[in-house]
Order: C-alpha cells, then sequence, then structure tokens
C-alpha cells in the first residue's frame, strides 16, 4: 500500500519534472559551430533528436570532422552535431562533399536542411598572435597555404591577415596550424545558417 | 604454506600507485617524445646523379607548346630515362598534387608524358604517390585534378599516401634541424623516384619547386613540424636523404606573384629537367622571377633559402659553372 504521504510526494515529483526539464533548457550553453545547412540555433535545438546520424555519415571514409557536444558545451547541447576542425576540416565547401553533403542528407528531422555550395558559411576564424609560429619566428603562413578561399587570409608583410567576410569556416587552417597550442580557432562568428 | 595476506585497503593503494606512476610516465614520456617517434631507424645512401658529363650536372630547358614532345625532349636531352630507370625497377613518381585548385597541382599531360617515357624503359612496377596539404584529401585530388583518370589509362598504381602510407624513421644524411625524420615507406623503398612539381610561388618557402615538392612524401605531423623548427633548413635536410632522382618541373602555367594555393596563372610553356634538384630549383626559379619581371632573377633564385641550404648540405650544386642548361625549342 502507498501511503498518503508518499501518494503526494509521487504527485508533486510528477509535477516538478518539466519544470526541471525547462530549467535544464536554461543552462549555459555555448555557442558551437555547427554543420553546413544548420537551422537557427534555438529551432535547430528543438528539432535535432540527438541520433547522431549526420556524425556518422561525416566520418564515412574514416576521418569527419562532426562529433557530438559534451557537457562542457552545455547540458542543451549535449549530443547536437559540432564541427570540431581539429579533427578534419569540413569538405563541404571546396572539398569532397561539395554538393553531396551527406550530413544533411542523413538528416531524418530537418534540423539541417539542404544549403546551396556558394551561401555555405560555418563561421569564421580567430587569430591569437602571441601563438602564431609567424609572429613567433616567421616561416609559416600554412594557413594561407591550406585556404581554399581566394582572398580569405592575405599576407601583409609575412605576417597572415584573415577577412571574415570572405572565410567561410572550414577549418582547413585551423586544422593546420602546426603551433601548439593552436593559433587559430573556429567560432560561429558571422554563420550562415539554413531558412 | 606461507599465505601472502595483503588487506583490501593496501591492494587499492598499490593499484593507485601503480596507475599513478604510469601515468606520470606516460605524460613526462610523451611530452619528452619518447613514445611517439618509436621505430626501428634507417638509413639510406644516396644514388649519385646520373645525368653528369665531364663533372657539369645537366638541366634541360625546352621551350614549347606540345606537353608530350616537350618532356620527351627534355629527358633526351640530359641524356634519356635508361640511364636512370634499370629494367626490373620499381619507379615512383612524385607528382605535386597537394591541392585540389587544378591551377595549382602538376598538369595530368606532364604526368601522363612522363609515365609513357619511363614505362619505354621496362620498370617492374609504377608507382604514383602523394601525400596532400593538411586539410586536402589525397584522394579527392587525384579525382578532381584528373591524375587518377591517367593512372587508370596507363595501368600504373596509385597511393594516396595520407590513407595507405607507412611510416618509417630514417636517418638524414648530415641534417642541421632535422637528425631523423618520418618518411612514407613507399617513397623511401622505391628504386628510382621522379619529381614532377609545379613551378609555383609559396607563402613561406618563398618557391615550391623540387626540393619542396618532397614533403609530399611525410606524413601530416612532420610537416606542421618543419614549420615549428624552420621551414627552409627542414627542406634542405628532407633532401639529404629523400631527393628526387630526376626532376620534371611543370612550367606549362607557372603560378606567380602568390601561392602555392592561388595566384597569379602565366603562360610559361616550358619544362625544366635534371637530375640535381638543387639545380633544377635554381633554374626553374630564375625563370620563375623573369616571368614576375624582376630585376635580377638570378640573384633573387639564388637568395632563395632553402635552395641555398640544401647546396651547402651536398644534396646539389648552386654553382651556375657546374652547371650546364641545355635549351632547346619543339614547336
Amino acid at each position: 500500500m502507498i501511503s498518503r504521504r508518499d501518494f503526494f510526494k509521487i504527485i508533486m515529483g510528477a509535477l516538478l519534472m518539466p519544470i526541471i526539464g525547462r530549467l535544464l533548457f536554461t543552462f549555459p550553453r555555448k555557442r558551437v559551430v555547427r554543420p553546413p545547412g544548420a537551422i537557427k540555433e534555438d529551432d535547430f535545438l528543438r528539432a535535432c533528436i540527438r541520433c547522431g546520424m549526420c556524425i556518422e555519415a561525416c566520418s564515412r571514409d574514416g576521418t569527419g570532422t562532426l562529433e557530438p557536444c559534451g557537457i562542457l558545451d552545455g547540458i542543451p547541447l549535449m549530443g547536437t552535431p559540432k564541427v570540431n576542425p581539429l579533427k578534419a576540416p569540413c569538405e563541404a565547401r571546396y572539398g569532397r562533399c561539395e554538393g553531396v553533403l551527406p550530413c544533411v542528407k542523413a538528416c531524418p528531422t530537418s534540423a539541417l536542411k539542404w544549403i546551396e555550395p556558394d551561401r555555405i558559411k560555418l563561421g569564421s576564424v580567430e587569430w591569437n598572435p602571441k601563438r602564431c609560429i609567424a609572429v613567433l619566428h616567421g616561416d609559416c603562413l600554412v594557413c594561407a597555404e591550406v585556404c581554399p578561399v581566394p582572398g580569405a587570409i592575405t599576407i601583409k608583410r609575412g605576417l597572415p591577415v584573415f577577412h571574415s567576410n570572405k572565410c567561410i569556416g572550414c577549418g582547413r587552417c585551423v586544422n593546420a596550424c602546426p603551433a601548439h597550442p593552436k593559433a587559430l580557432k573556429l567560432t560561429p562568428k558571422g554563420e550562415r545558417r539554413s531558412t | 604454506m606461507m599465505v601472502c595476506k595483503i588487506s583490501r585497503r593496501d591492494f587499492l593503494k598499490i593499484i593507485a600507485g601503480a596507475s599513478l606512476v604510469a601515468a606520470g610516465l606516460g605524460i613526462v614520456g610523451r611530452y619528452l617524445g619518447i613514445f611517439g617517434r618509436r621505430g626501428p631507424l634507417r638509413e639510406k645512401e644516396i644514388k649519385p646523379n646520373p645525368y653528369i658529363v665531364n663533372g657539369k650536372s645537366l638541366v634541360s630547358f625546352v621551350r614549347g607548346h606540345d606537353v608530350n614532345k616537350m618532356v620527351e625532349e627534355s629527358i633526351k636531352a640530359i641524356g634519356g630515362i635508361e640511364k636512370l630507370v634499370k629494367p626490373g625497377s620499381i619507379v615512383l613518381i612524385k607528382p605535386n598534387v597537394g591541392f585540389s585548385n587544378p591551377d595549382a597541382v602538376a598538369s595530368p599531360k606532364v604526368v601522363s608524358a612522363v609515365i609513357r617515357v619511363v614505362q619505354r624503359a621496362n620498370p617492374a612496377k609504377i608507382i604514383i604517390a602523394e601525400s596532400a596539404v593538411r586539410g586536402y584529401d589525397t584522394s579527392r585530388n587525384f579525382e578532381v585534378t584528373g591524375i587518377a583518370e591517367v593512372a587508370k589509362e596507363l595501368g600504373v598504381d596509385l597511393i594516396d599516401l595520407d590513407r595507405y602510407g607507412e611510416v618509417v624513421r630514417v636517418k638524414t644524411n648530415g641534417g642541421v634541424k632535422l637528425k631523423d625524420v618520418r618518411v612514407f615507406k613507399q617513397v623511401l623503398d622505391a628504386d628510382v623516384v621522379i619529381s614532377i612539381p609545379k613551378l609555383k610561388r609559396h607563402s613561406a618557402a618563398t618557391v615550391t619547386i623540387s626540393l619542396k615538392n618532397m614533403m609530399g612524401a611525410i606524413p601530416d605531423g612532420e610537416k606542421g613540424m618543419f614549420h615549428i623548427l624552420g621551414l627552409h633548413q627542414c627542406i634542405a635536410d628532407l633532401n639529404t636523404v629523400v631527393k628526387p632522382d630526376l626532376s620534371i618541373v611543370d612550367a606549362t602555367e607557372v603560378m606567380t606573384v602568390s601561392g602555392p594555393g592561388h595566384g597569379k596563372m602565366v603562360p610559361g610553356n616550358a619544362i625544366i629537367a635534371g637530375g640535381d634538384p638543387v639545380a633544377v630549383d635554381l633554374i626553374a626559379a630564375r625563370y620563375l622571377f623573369e616571368l614576375e619581371g624582376s630585376i635580377n632573377p638570378l640573384n633573387d633564385a639564388m637568395n632563395v633559402k632553402h635552395i641555398r641550404l640544401a647546396a651547402q648540405l651536398g644534396v646539389g650544386t648552386n654553382d651556375l659553372s657546374k652547371v650546364r642548361v641545355i635549351e632547346r625549342r619543339t614547336d
């Protein structure tokens, strides 16, 4: 038999559940770089069912850039895909996925929607001159070398200059940066989402 | 019989202590680079350059428009492929396919022309191998630039070193910054290495020709290391062990002003070939600076740091009195 007191506990618990659930979503969350074709962040979090199909499709050739967000990215984001250029760059533009977008095709809900290749912009890179090898002892500029976009990284007096308006956020420069720790960071600043 | 009794608490202590020691060793070892670079250290002797006549290193400079004729003439002018490729040997062709931009890679026409010439010498096997610039998929580069088609058409092997390459550690022959370097086994084991670079400008290395092209024979981790240690010296050190036996520079279209990914394309209509990568690079760099409209192209070419450093290490000669340039023209 359930006592009267226990019965009320259960009822209270059941009523609290959605409130706790809502509270969890107000936890601080990071802005992460989303895969190409992601819809607006709030809609994305609602639409994404954390199935990991895009992540699997991304790494079908052995290397892929997508990985699930961890607890450090914020509890509401856990399990959703993010672009990690340290694993591999995103190939959606000027790469093997151009015009194919396996991640978008794998998405069972429409959290990721088809996007034309020339509209893809995942974000932009941030440069930390204190770690940059070109600043410290010259002879590097690997970022400018690997950048697939004409004019996104130019060279001025032996140093790289990053043009965030042209950058598509593929992360090739971040991936190739030989500095340790990396002098470049991919941020979602200036990203272009699907509508 | 004595039974050694350990209490539960002591047992856990021992386990904790042992794992702490192991973790500590792992971290320290990784920091010092003990574990990452293990494996037997190999050595390799460098073969003498077969294209030397009367103490002068031969470099051919062929101008024209028909790529097949130009490549054939450039190899014939320095003494023919038979001097280098013996029947039954394994030939590795290392074109520059570092990018997916067709302007930035060795033209498939040149690569196919070279393979046709090499095939006449009856080698046991011809391999095209490349490890692209970091962040680029080598297999895709092969497809997009048309090298894969050439390989299929001529029936030669095509290896994406990033995916299927085996890494070995090899001692450099008197390298300054690099005492040993990790390279792909396929490149090290080949009897003959033929480099087909594209004549291009380079943001960090000034120019990228045959010496710089050998950076496609090392794994990605090592490429990053080169930039940290000093690119020019490392290129020179690398070429003391994995040196191209024959370099055929694709200067049909030359990337000037900026590079290596994007630049101003200028028609060069030339093929430069030779057995000495330093001499070939010097002549090719001179041509590049000439096309850029430099006042003193030879001086600029002499000042390219990795060419000078490679000459100091004995990879080849940058002394023009020891180089004979054979100029030809085909039309």
